[in-house]
C-alpha cells in the first residue's frame, strides 16, 4: 500500500481520524462535522474492478488496507444498504443468453467481508449495465441498462436477497452524435421522495420515473440538448437543484427539480467542462457548496454559488477519471483513475484540490461504495 | 384498432397460450396482454402503443414457435397476426402480384392459392403453421425439391419497423427499395427486425395436378442395427446420387425413425413429375424399391399397452378445456404437450458412426421416460433448395445439402422434463463428437464438408452454449444481418432469446 506521496503526514492523520479501524471497535474516525451533515466515519472502501471486488479498511494514517478481494464480474456499479451490497455486472452474457446481471453481497458487520448471496439475471436484451440505485426503503433496486436500452426494476427480500426481474422499462431513441444510434440509459439515481430520476446517454433525456409494487411508470422527460449525451447526475443536498454531467460534449448542466411533484424544472446553466468522452462523472460535496466533474481528462471543481450558479475553481489536469466520490466529511474527493484510486485533500477554504495521491494500485477500477459507520452505532445497516 | 385482450378477459388464459406447453418457462415470464391484429393499421398502431409505453413486443402468427421466443415476454404485449390471413391478389394492387399475409397458415394458403390461381406455395407440411414466422425463416415441405424453399420465391415483404426515435413505419420492401432489409427476411427467422405484415410474390410455381404417396411400415420388432443401417444409408445414398437428378425433384421423402417404444419406423414419400402430373412414377419405384429387402408393410402396428390413462376417458373422468381449443371450435390444444427440437443440415450420407448413434439412442431406454413420441424426421432435401444463385438473394446459406433433420420429443408430464432432454441432449451431442466435425465445434452440426448448420425455423436454445452459434444458423452471413438489424432495429425493440445481436 503506497503512502500519501507530496502530502502532510500530519493532515492525513487528522483526517482520518487517530487509530485503526480492525479491532478497535470502540474506537471513533471522527470527521469536523460540516453543513447539514451527520459525524460519519468510513469503515470500510470497496472498489469494483475487472472481475473482481476488494475490500479496503482505512489505516489510522489514511492508507488502504486490503482485507478481501471477491470474484465479481465486471462490477460497473455498487451502492449499499441495509448492511447489503449491491452490485451491477457489466457483461453482455450471462447464463448463455444476452443480459446483464445483478449481485447481491451480504457485508459482515464485524470485519466487513463480503459473502454473495445472489446473482440474478437482468430482461434479455438487458445487457451492459450501467448504473444502479436502491430505494431509500431498501426494497427494490432500479438498474440503469445501457447496451439494452432499458431499466431494471427488481425487488429485495428482508434477508437482502434480490429477486427476479419485475418490471422492464424499454427505451428508444437517439441523437445526433455517431454514438446515439439508440437509447442508451446511463445513469439512475433516487430523490429523498422515492422516485427514480434517470439518464439517458443515447436519447439525451433525463426522466423522472415513479415505482410502485415493483413497475415503473413514467412520471415526466426532459430532453437535453441534443448531442450530450447525459451521463451522470446528482442532487444538491436539498434535493431541489439537479446538477447533470453530459459526456459527448463535455458540459455540466443543472436543472431546478421539485421533489414534491418529481418534475425536473427549466435548465438553469450549461457550462463547459473539459473535452467530450464516453463518460463523465459528477460527485457532490456534503456542504452543497461544491460540485466535481470529471470527463476523462482532469477533474473540474465548481463552487456553487447562493443562486445556484456554477462558478469554475481550479481543478486537477490530466486525470482521467471515471468515477468521483467526496468523502462523507467532505475533506477528500476519491476518483477512480484507470489504474489507480487516488484521493485528492480538498481545501475547507478555498475548497481548492490538492495535488491527487495514489492510494491504491489497481488495474480499471469500475466503482466505489464507501460504508460509513455512525459513531456510537455500529451497524451493517 | 388491434383488439387487446388483458388479464381481465376471459379469452386471455387461451390466447396468452403457447403450443409448447413449456412456454413461458417461470408464470412470470409470461406477457401481460394481446393485441389482436386486423389490418395493416391496427397492427401499426398497436405496435406505436407498445413502443409508447415502454413495453417489448413479440408477435405470433401460427404460434408454432418451438421456443419461447414470443411466449417469454414479462410484461409485454403479444402481437396477434392471426387474423392477418388475406391470400392472393389484393384488389388494390395494380400490378397483381400475390400476398400471403402473416396470419395466414399454410393450410389456407395452399388451398386459397389453389382455388383462385392454380399455384402454391413450396411451403411446409404442417396446415396450422402461420406464414409470419414460416417464410421469413425459410420454409420447405413436399414440393421444395422441385421449386426451392418458399423464401426463394419472395419478392417482397411489408414490414412494420420502429426508427431510432420510436416511431413506426411501414415498409414495402423490394428489390429497390430497403432490399437488404428484404434479403435478410428471407431467411432470418422471426422476430428480429419488425412485424412483417405481408409477403409478396410476383410468381408463384404451379400446383401439382396429382402426387402419388406411399408409405412403408418398419416394426420394431422386426429391426436389428444391420437392417436399421441399411434403410438409413439406403436412403441416404438415394439422394447423395440419383436424387441429385432433376427428374426426381419432384419427390420428397421422410424417414420417420420413431423411438423403438412407439414400434414402428416409418418411410413415406410423395412424388410428381415436374410437369405436375404422375404420368411417369418410375423415378418413385426407383426409391420405393430400395426398401424391398427390408420387408416394409403397410400395417401399423399395435401400439404397445400404455397403463397410462387416456384423458377425460372412463367413467367419471372429465377434462376441463377452454373452448377454443377443442377441435370443435377449430382450435388447439394450446400448452398439453411438452416438447424440445434440434435440427442439423446434412451435404453426404449417413456415417457409420451416425448410423451406430442413431440405432444406439432410438432403442435407448429410460426408466420413467416414456419416448414413445420421440423422433428423429430426416426429410430429403437438395434439388431446387440448392440453387447457388439464391444466396445472394437470401440468407439461407444452406445450399449443398441432401438431407435435413429435425428431431423431436414430446411429453406431457413436466416431471419428465429432465428425461426428455437428457435424451435428446445426448443423441445430438454424441452424433457431432465424430471425426467429421472439427475439433473446435465437437458436439455441433458446424459447417464444413458433412454439414452446412441447423435451421432457424427448428430453433434450439442449447445452441447457445456455443458462441458460434450464429454461424450454425447463418453461416458468412451474420455479420449482414447484424449491420440490417443496426440500421432497421436500432434499439432493438425486436428481440428474443436467439435474434440477431447487433
Amino acid at each position: 500500500m503506497k503512502q500519501p506521496i507530496g502530502l502532510d503526514r500530519r493532515r492525513f492523520v487528522q483526517m482520518v481520524g487517530g487509530t485503526s479501524l480492525l479491532g478497535a471497535v470502540a474506537g471513533r474516525f471522527r470527521w469536523a462535522p460540516s453543513r447539514g451533515a451527520a459525524t460519519l466515519a468510513a469503515k470500510l472502501v470497496y472498489i469494483g474492478a475487472e472481475d473482481e471486488i476488494h475490500v479496503y479498511s482505512i489505516a489510522a494514517d489514511g492508507r488502504f488496507l486490503k482485507q478481501q478481494a471477491i470474484a465479481s464480474a465486471h462490477p460497473v456499479a455498487m451502492a449499499i444498504s441495509r448492511g447489503n451490497l449491491f452490485v451491477a455486472n457489466g457483461v453482455s452474457e450471462y447464463g448463455s443468453l444476452p443480459r446483464g446481471s445483478v449481485q447481491a453481497y451480504a457485508i459482515d458487520g464485524a470485519t466487513g467481508h463480503l459473502a454473495l448471496k445472489n446473482r440474478v439475471p437482468l430482461s434479455l436484451s438487458g445487457i451492459l449495465p450501467r448504473d444502479l440505485a436502491i430505494a431509500p426503503d431498501g426494497r427494490s433496486v432500479v438498474v440503469a441498462v445501457h447496451g439494452g436500452g432499458a431499466y431494471n426494476a427488481l425487488s429485495v427480500d428482508e434477508e437482502g436477497r434480490l429477486g427476479r426481474v419485475s418490471w422492464i422499462l424499454k427505451e428508444t431513441g437517439s441523437g445526433p452524435h455517431a454514438w446515439q444510434a439508440c437509447a442508451h440509459p446511463a445513469a439512475v439515481m433516487f430523490d429523498p421522495v422515492g422516485r427514480v430520476l434517470t439518464a439517458d446517454q443515447g436519447s439525451d433525456q433525463l426522466s423522472v420515473l415513479s415505482i410502485s409494487h415493483g413497475e415503473l411508470t413514467v412520471v415526466g422527460r426532459c430532453e437535453v440538448t441534443a448531442g450530450s449525451g447525459p451521463s451522470s447526475m446528482v442532487l444538491d443536498p436539498n434535493g431541489k437543484r439537479l446538477y447533470v454531467a453530459h459526456a459527448l460534449n463535455g458540459s455540466v448542466s443543472s436543472f431546478g427539480y421539485d421533489p414534491t411533484v418529481g418534475r425536473i424544472l427549466d435548465r438553469k446553466q450549461a457550462v463547459s467542462a473539459s473535452v467530450a468522452g464516453e463518460m463523465a462523472a459528477l460527485a457532490m460535496h456534503p456542504s452543497g457548496e461544491m460540485l466535481y466533474s470529471s470527463h476523462g481528462d482532469g477533474i473540474q471543481a465548481w463552487k456553487i454559488a447562493a443562486n445556484s450558479a456554477l462558478e469554475g475553481l481550479p481543478g486537477v489536469e490530466g486525470v482521467r477519471a471515471n468515477k468521483l466520490h467526496v468523502t462523507a466529511d467532505g475533506k477528500s474527493l476519491l476518483a477512480l483513475s484507470s489504474d489507480a484510486v487516488l484521493q485528492m485533500n480538498i481545501d475547507r477554504a478555498t475548497h481548492v484540490l490538492a495535488a491527487p495521491v495514489n492510494l491504491v494500485s489497481l488495474s480499471k477500477p469500475l466503482s466505489i461504495a464507501v460504508w460509513y459507520q455512525k459513531p456510537g452505532v455500529f451497524t451493517s445497516n | 384498432m388491434a383488439i387487446l385482450v388483458t388479464h381481465e378477459d376471459v379469452r386471455f388464459n387461451n390466447l396468452k397460450s403457447a403450443r409448447n406447453g413449456r412456454w413461458p418457462a417461470e408464470p412470470g415470464d409470461g406477457i401481460s396482454s394481446v393485441a389482436l391484429c386486423l389490418n395493416s393499421e391496427d397492427t401499426a398502431q398497436a405496435l406505436q402503443r407498445v413502443i409508447h409505453a415502454g413495453q417489448r413486443p413479440t408477435i405470433r402468427s401460427g404460434g408454432h414457435c418451438y421456443e419461447d421466443f414470443y411466449a417469454n415476454n414479462p410484461n409485454g404485449t403479444l402481437i396477434d397476426m392471426s387474423m392477418m390471413n388475406q391470400v392472393g391478389i389484393l384488389p388494390h394492387d395494380d400490378d397483381a402480384r400475390y400476398r400471403v399475409g402473416a396470419g395466414a397458415t399454410l393450410g389456407k394458403a395452399y388451398q386459397d392459392l389453389y382455388k383462385l390461381y392454380n399455384v402454391t406455395l413450396p411451403g411446409g407440411t404442417c396446415d396450422s403453421v402461420g406464414a409470419g414466422g414460416h417464410i421469413t425463416g425459410g420454409g420447405y415441405g413436399f414440393v421444395s425439391r422441385l421449386y426451392g424453399t418458399t423464401a426463394d420465391w419472395v419478392t417482397g415483404i411489408d414490414i412494420l419497423t420502429v426508427d431510432s426515435k420510436g416511431k413506426v413505419a411501414l415498409r414495402n420492401c423490394t428489390a429497390k427499395q430497403d432490399a437488404d432489409l428484404l434479403r435478410a427476411c428471407r431467411g432470418a427467422g422471426g422476430g428480429n427486425f419488425g412485424v412483417i405484415v405481408d409477403y409478396v410474390f410476383d410468381k408463384l410455381p404451379p400446383a401439382p395436378q396429382e402426387v402419388m404417396v406411399s408409405t412403408m411400415i418398419f416394426p420394431w420388432a422386426e429391426m436389428t442395427e444391420e437392417k436399421f443401417t441399411r434403410i438409413f444409408t439406403a436412403f441416404g445414398n438415394y439422394f447423395a446420387t440419383r436424387g441429385q437428378d432433376p427428374e426426381t425433384w419432384g419427390l420428397f421423402a421422410v424417414i420417420e425413425a420413431n423411438h423403438q417404444s412407439s414400434g414402428f419406423m416409418r418411410v413415406s414419400a410423395q412424388f410428381c413429375n415436374p410437369d405436375g402430373t404422375c404420368k411417369d412414377t418410375k423415378a418413385l419405384e426407383e426409391f420405393l424399391a430400395l426398401f424391398d429387402a427390408y420387408n416394409p408393410s403397410a400395417v401399423l402396428p399395435k401400439p404397445p399397452v400404455s397403463n397410462r390413462p387416456a384423458e377425460g376417458f372412463g367413467p367419471h373422468m372429465m377434462t376441463r378445456v377452454l373452448w377454443a381449443d377443442t377441435e370443435a371450435a377449430g382450435g388447439v390444444r394450446r400448452g398439453s404437450t411438452r416438447a424440445k427440437y434440434k435440427s442439423t443440415y446434412m451435404k453426404k450420407n449417413f456415417t457409420a458412426h451416425e448410423n451406430r448413434v442413431f440405432y444406439k439412442h432410438l432403442t435407448r431406454m429410460m426408466p420413467g421416460v416414456d419416448l414413445s413420441r420421440s423422433v428423429v424426421e430426416i426429410d430429403s432435401y437438395g434439388g431446387a433448395m440448392n440453387r447457388k444463385e439464391m444466396l445472394e438473394k437470401t440468407v439461407a446459406f444452406q445450399r449443398s445439402s441432401i438431407i435435413k433433420l429435425q428431431f423431436m420429443t414430446f411429453w406431457t408430464n413436466p416431471a419428465e422434463d429432465e428425461g426428455h432432454l437428457t435424451w435428446i441432449r445426448e443423441l445430438y451431442k454424441e452424433l457431432y463428437s465424430s471425426p467429421e466435425v472439427d475439433a473446435a465445434h465437437q458436439g455441433t452440426p458446424f459447417p464444413g464438408d458433412y454439414y452446412e448448420g441447423c435451421y432457424i425455423n427448428y430453433p434450439d436454445k442449447d445452441m447457445l452454449d456455443y458462441g458460434y452459434w450464429p454461424e450454425l444458423y447463418y453461416g458468412p452471413n451474420y455479420k449482414f444481418l447484424q449491420q440490417v438489424k443496426r440500421k432497421y432495429d436500432p434499439n432493438n425493440v425486436f428481440h428474443h432469446a436467439m435474434s440477431i445481436r447487433a
